[in-house]
């Protein structure tokens, strides 16, 4: 009996701290479903930060952008110049951030090469910061993420399991994640090289099939909820330095996933 | 097809809208000129709540009675979705006016913001709404 009070003691004392080995494990807080800005648009949560960034921004652009808007020196120029110099400032950093190979990406990568226009859905790294909405799903120690943009699924690995010596590349890449002082952190490798073209203040040309990618969301209590990732690329053939972007969502536990998907047209257009 | 914009870009293109009358993003002015205003009335050949982008496809008829062929390209099928529209808003055969902005290229195709549908209402047709935008600026710059 009294090994008995003493273990339930000592799981009492256990559940009562933050950041318990018991909230360690849930990934409970995550599961649902969550909306960025553009399907959300009239959220009083929503700065303007969230509009520019509503397919993901880099952390450092984002950061600049609000430096730029709290200027009240600055409200007089039309928000696309203080977009412009957000990007610029982007541009510069990338620049000297980059190797050779991901200078020449840079160099040669633009809107009119989108393979979206083509029908090709997103790779991994466009996916993670979508502007659609998506949904975590737990069964067992599998997470599955949903996407709304193009349908995309991905699967999460909770188990512990390292990563296998050998990954068969594809675009979303083979992933393991866990639950790390209140955050879900994904990692995923086996990527195949993509490329993405500048959009808003991205200014980032792709990747290379050596990408390592780390997801760290985070919750904000309130009402909504509100999700914020960031996405730590790391990719030793086309940066000097990891690249992090940031994108934020609202919890939506009222909305479905809608189908989507693409069919190009055959035409004259 | 390749005049035609990715889901981002066309995004990114209602953006634009916040300021007219400013530089266009490089990416909007790459395809439009977000600049210029434009209306159209056609009678509609076809209509698709497609991806990557609805699109309605039209007759333009001329002064002189040439028929020109033309293609208007809204917001993405789940967004309008998600606004009301169904997709049987629009039928072959009908008489509607899009109001967008001109292509950069030469190709017969125009941005769409809002159109006027057969029945006399209107309805937003891109992704964005420039209201919601100038609404966060006004909000940003009075410090709130």
């Amino acid at each position: 009996m009294t090994a008995i009070k003493i273990t339930t003691l000592a799981l009492l004392s256990l559940t009562a701290l933050p950041g318990s080995v018991f909230a360690q494990t849930s990934t409970a807080d995550f599961e649902g479903v969550w909306s960025g800005y553009l399907t959300t648009q009239e959220h009083e949560v929503w700065q303007l930060e969230d509009f520019v960034c509503f397919v993901g921004c880099p952390k450092l652009a984002r950061e600049h952008l609000s430096k730029l808007l709290d200027n009240p020196a600055n409200d007089e120029r039309p928000l696309n110049d203080l977009i412009g110099e957000s990007r610029g400032y982007m541009t510069s950093y990338l620049k000297q951030n980059s190797t050779p190979a991901g200078l020449a990406l840079m160099a040669s990568n633009n809107e009119a090469n989108d393979t979206n226009i083509e029908c090709h859905p997103y790779d991994y790294a466009r996916s993670v910061t979508n502007p659609l909405p998506l949904k975590f799903e737990r069964q067992g120690d599998v997470l599955t993420i949903r996407y709304e943009e193009w349908n995309q699924v991905r699967t999460v690995y909770l188990d512990g399991r390292e990563f296998p010596k050998s990954i068969t590349p594809s675009s979303m890449g083979y992933s393991i994640g866990h639950i790390e002082n209140g955050a879900l952190v994904i990692e995923t490798r086996g990527l195949v090289a993509s490329t993405y073209p500048p959009i808003t203040i991205n200014v980032a040309g792709g990747h290379s099939e050596q990408l390592r990618g780390v997801e760290r969301y985070t919750l904000t209590p309130g009402a909504p909820t509100v999700m914020t990732v960031e996405l730590t690329l790391i990719d030793p053939v086309t940066l000097t330095e990891p690249y992090v972007y940031t994108k934020r969502w609202i919890a939506t536990p009222e909305v479905q996933l809608l189908t989507d998907g693409c069919r190009d047209i055959p035409g004259v257009f | 097809m390749k005049a035609l914009l990715s889901k981002s870009l066309a995004l990114l293109m209602g953006a634009m809208l916040v300021n007219s009358s400013a530089n266009a993003h490089h990416s909007a002015a790459a395809f439009y000129q977000m600049e210029k205003e434009v209306t159209m009335s056609g009678k509609v050949t076809e209509f698709r709540m497609g991806n990557p982008h609805a699109r309605i496809y039209f007759d333009l008829t001329a002064a002189d009675g040439t028929v020109s062929k033309w293609m208007a390209e809204g917001g993405s099928r789940t967004v309008m979705l998600r606004r009301g529209w169904t997709g049987e808003e629009i039928k072959v055969g009908d008489a509607v006016t899009i109001h967008g902005n001109p292509s950069r290229s030469s190709e017969n195709i125009v941005h769409m913001i809002n159109v006027d549908l057969a029945d006399g209402t209107t309805k937003f047709a891109e992704d964005t709404d420039p209201t919601v935008i100038n609404k966060l600026l006004e909000k940003r710059r009075k410090r709130e």
